[in-house]
């Protein structure tokens, strides 16, 4: 086709065209790097999915925990196969939508490999237990500055292109890469803002109710705009290629993308249902949880109905079926998202499997399968080849990954509800009818253990998808040379002013209409600053009453500063990924508090950075573990051999920390970077001077507690070993709210009752 | 505000399903109406132009452009 020439150039305007290429190798070797690590990223999902059905696949070893090795599979699979994914599509299409070769290919050479490199830094970082526990942003503060270059890279490199474009307007699918690039930069710059006390480890500026709500701001907008409008962008790109079609409606795709972009950004709060969240916030994400329907069907329906007329093609392209099945299970995610975002259904789902059967609809379902669909559409074109090496294979992996994510969505959903279920059953007498934690853990093992075969059969897929690229790549011609083409130079426009004084000339409200969003496509300045506009009203809304601690957080009189000794168990328990498992929120739920103990109020967090809330039992929630469980010696055979105490338990063996001594050498530090500017914890010079010897001091009592047992009797050196800070800080928790001596200064506006226990 | 909020709470429902529907309303209306104009149609075709290709003598060499 080539309607540009006609479109762009007035008569008597000079068309000249211009030959160029296109710079393919990028894209060939993102692509590349996303089917590497894509089975790096899945075959980690079914090592721990099988760690959690089968705890002994740890080895008792500490690199090898479900608590540290699963940030590094959700990093794995989001930032390295989706991301490498999204790099992919993007250098391809928006070369082409723009009739250009990239910005620099110097830019794009630094991008491919900064990516990489941060990606190798987390395969390294994570399981050695350097982490900031936060989810989805766990990589400690040099690689996040290294996260934010390489992104910026990529910005300049995207922009660059778009100011060279040989292409007036820009086409829907730029826009939501637009949008990611914006949104990206803005949710992990505000999300990382952290204060450094060594080069593998920093505390979160903000605290408890406050990097709750930035948190689940940034995870869930994460979801937006790293795994739903870069993939969009795919879907308006590749779908009308597959089908050869154009898409089917150019005005709802302007209407699912500003609706899109500004609805989404305020749904984080919905992670943080019937939790100390401030009421409005919580009531804010849920109304805009459920608008987002509309968006993401608007978009789910101009994707399928693109097909009109080419249905008959699905049967033959194992590429349109993948975009196919990936555009459907994108309207079954979001519609499930809805749902889950209701109070009365979040109450049984959160914190259970359903949650995580729901991420794995969209990142298998629509995630995933986008990726394949767009990898087999451009690896032939990208390596001279007429098809895929075997269309066959590409077919099978389709079936595969669809019988695998129907498989692991179903065994979520029954395991989800049996779970919250069971945690919310009452007898007749108004009693728990499932008290014992163990009862619910081996009602849904059997769910675990279909989970595995359905993450198996996924994995599979993606080795044959792995086989099919490379014997496809083993085929090609070499050398391969980049695609030449050719388009006419583009005439910039001159001034916008003339255009405005036509658009707004136009008699028609819908005309008008249309010519002013024309010049949006034409303007990328214009169309930058209304996105930007679009995307931090939300966050703003939502992110500034964060800042004013007094009214989120109420002082409570008794709750204060951990211990040295509690602040080392406590940076032990995010290294240990403990928070993948344990919740710390007793949430305003009867069936919580009946199990736990009063439901947690904000004021009780000022002091945890990062908070430590969680998102999912696996095991119980530990908001008041010091009330319930207070004995040392529980914790230490416990945390040694779960099972030792908790028959059936599928918690890890901790016996590293009752071996290794802990590591004081920085525990003064991390004291004066929490006492200092921005974070101003009350501790004073003296604490700071005398904490390694008080965290001594109250180590020994632990100890000698410890050596109550006749097991523990002799045991050498028990005061040094990292157990004992891991024991001072569960004992801790939760026991400030509440203290005989003194009652709360204030309590939370939103709580139905006030008082302790 | 606030006694107002609290006075009118039960009809909250009801206004915000009215909001929606005539909000679904005109957004459908929007989207039916479409007369696929020139700019339109070039628009949604925008992803089927990958550029031509050029002319056999103008290959060579052609990448380094």
């Amino acid at each position: 086709m080539t309607a540009t020439a006609a479109h762009d150039h007035p008569p008597g305007a000079n068309p000249a065209l211009e030959t160029f290429a296109y710079d393919n190798r990028i894209v060939r070797d993102f692509i590349i790097a996303t089917v590497g690590w894509g089975v790096v990223g899945m075959a980690l999902g079914v090592l721990i999915a099988s760690q959690l059905a089968f705890p002994a696949l740890s080895f008792d070893l500490p690199w090898l925990t479900f608590g540290r090795l699963r940030p590094l599979h959700t990093n794995a699979v989001v930032f390295a196969f989706a991301g490498n994914a999204v790099f992919a599509g993007v250098y391809y299409s928006l070369q082409r939508l723009l009739k250009a070769r990239m910005f620099s290919d110097a830019i794009s050479r630094f991008h491919f490999w900064g990516w990489q490199a941060i990606i190798v830094a987390a395969v390294i970082t994570l399981p050695m237990g350097i982490t900031t526990s936060k989810e989805y942003a766990e990589l400690e503060w040099p690689i996040d500055i290294a996260i934010a270059v390489v992104w910026i890279s990529f910005g300049i490199n995207f922009f660059g292109t778009i100011w060279k474009r040989r292409e007036r307007h820009l086409y829907v699918a730029i826009w939501f890469y637009m949008a990611t690039i914006i949104g990206i930069a803005m949710l992990h710059v505000v999300n990382s803002f952290e204060m450094p006390v060594t080069l593998t480890k920093s505390y979160s500026v903000y605290a408890g109710v406050q990097d709750a709500l930035v948190q689940w701001w940034y995870g869930h907008n994460a979801v937006a705009f790293l795994l739903t409008t870069p993939f969009l962008g795919l879907m308006y790109y590749f779908l009308p290629k597959a089908a050869e079609r154009p898409v089917y409606s150019y005005r709802l795709s302007i209407v699912h993308y500003w609706s899109l972009i500004f609805v989404y950004i305020w749904a984080g709060p919905h992670h943080l249902l019937n939790s100390s969240l401030p009421e409005w916030a919580q009531t804010l994400g849920v109304v805009f949880s459920i608008m987002l329907i509309g968006p993401s069907w608007g978009g789910m329906i101009n994707g399928l109905l693109t097909l009109r007329g080419a249905w008959d093609k699905v049967r033959t392209s194992p590429v349109l079926k993948f975009l196919v099945a990936g555009v459907t299970f994108y309207g079954m995610s979001t519609f499930e998202g809805c749902l889950l975002a209701l109070r009365d259904v979040n109450a049984l789902s959160h914190d259970t499997d359903w949650t995580i059967g729901h991420v794995h609809n969209g990142a298998l379902g629509w995630v995933a399968l986008i990726s394949f669909g767009s990898i087999y559409w451009m690896v032939p074109k990208l390596y001279k080849r007429e098809a895929l090496w075997s269309n066959q294979m590409a077919n099978v992996h389709f079936w595969l990954a669809t019988i695998g994510i129907a498989l692991y969505a179903v065994a979520m959903w029954i395991g989800g509800i049996t779970e919250g279920a069971m945690q919310m059953a009452f007898d007749k007498d108004g009693h728990l009818v499932y008290r014992d934690w163990m009862e619910i853990v081996r009602a849904i093992l059997p769910f675990y253990h279909t989970r595995i075969a359905g993450g198996v059969l996924f994995l599979t897929g993606a080795i044959l998808c792995a086989i099919n690229v490379w014997k496809t790549i083993s085929t090609a011609p070499a050398p391969l040379a980049d695609e030449v083409v050719q388009a006419p130079k583009l005439l910039r426009d001159a001034a916008y002013s003339p255009l405005i004084a036509d658009a707004m000339a136009k008699p028609d409200l819908r005309e008008r209409g249309n010519a002013l969003h024309g010049l949006v496509e034409r303007w990328p300045s214009l169309m930058i600053t209304l996105s930007v506009i679009a995307l931090v009203i939300g966050g703003a809304c939502e992110i500034i009453p964060t800042m004013i601690q007094g009214y989120l957080s109420p002082r409570i009189a008794t709750v204060t500063p951990y211990t040295p000794l509690e602040l080392t168990g406590r940076d032990l328990y995010i290294r240990e990924g403990c928070s993948n498992c344990h919740t710390q929120m007793i949430r305003t739920l009867r069936a919580d508090v009946e199990r736990y103990g009063d439901y947690t109020r904000a004021g009780e967090h000022i002091y945890d950075r990062p908070f430590l809330w969680g998102s999912k039992r696996t095991g119980p929630d530990l908001g008041r573990e010091g009330n319930l469980r207070p004995m040392a010696s529980w914790h230490y055979f416990h945390l040694e051999r779960p099972r030792s105490t908790s028959d059936g338990s599928i918690m890890p063996n901790f016996p590293w920390l009752c071996r290794d001594d802990m590591d004081l050498s920085t525990l003064s530090t991390k004291l004066a970077v929490l006492a200092a500017p921005p974070i101003f914890t009350p501790y004073s010079a003296e604490q700071i001077r005398t904490a390694v010897d008080d965290a001594r001091a109250q180590a020994k009592v632990i100890a000698d507690d410890l050596r109550k047992e006749a097991r523990l009797k002799d045991m050498p050196d028990l005061e040094k070993k990292e157990v004992v800070a891991v024991i001072a800080y569960l004992k801790r928790l939760g026991t400030d709210f509440g203290k005989a001596e003194a009652k709360p200064a204030t309590t939370d506006k939103a709580a139905p009752a006030a008082g302790g226990k | 505000m606030h006694h107002l909020m609290g006075a009118y709470a039960g009809a909250m429902p009801t206004i915000a399903l009215v909001i929606f529907v005539t909000v679904s309303a005109v957004v459908t209306f929007y989207v039916l109406t479409d007369r696929r104009s020139a700019h339109n149609r070039h628009m949604a075709a925008l992803a089927l132009d990958d550029g031509q290709a050029p002319r056999a003598d103008q290959q060579p060499g052609a990448d380094r452009v």
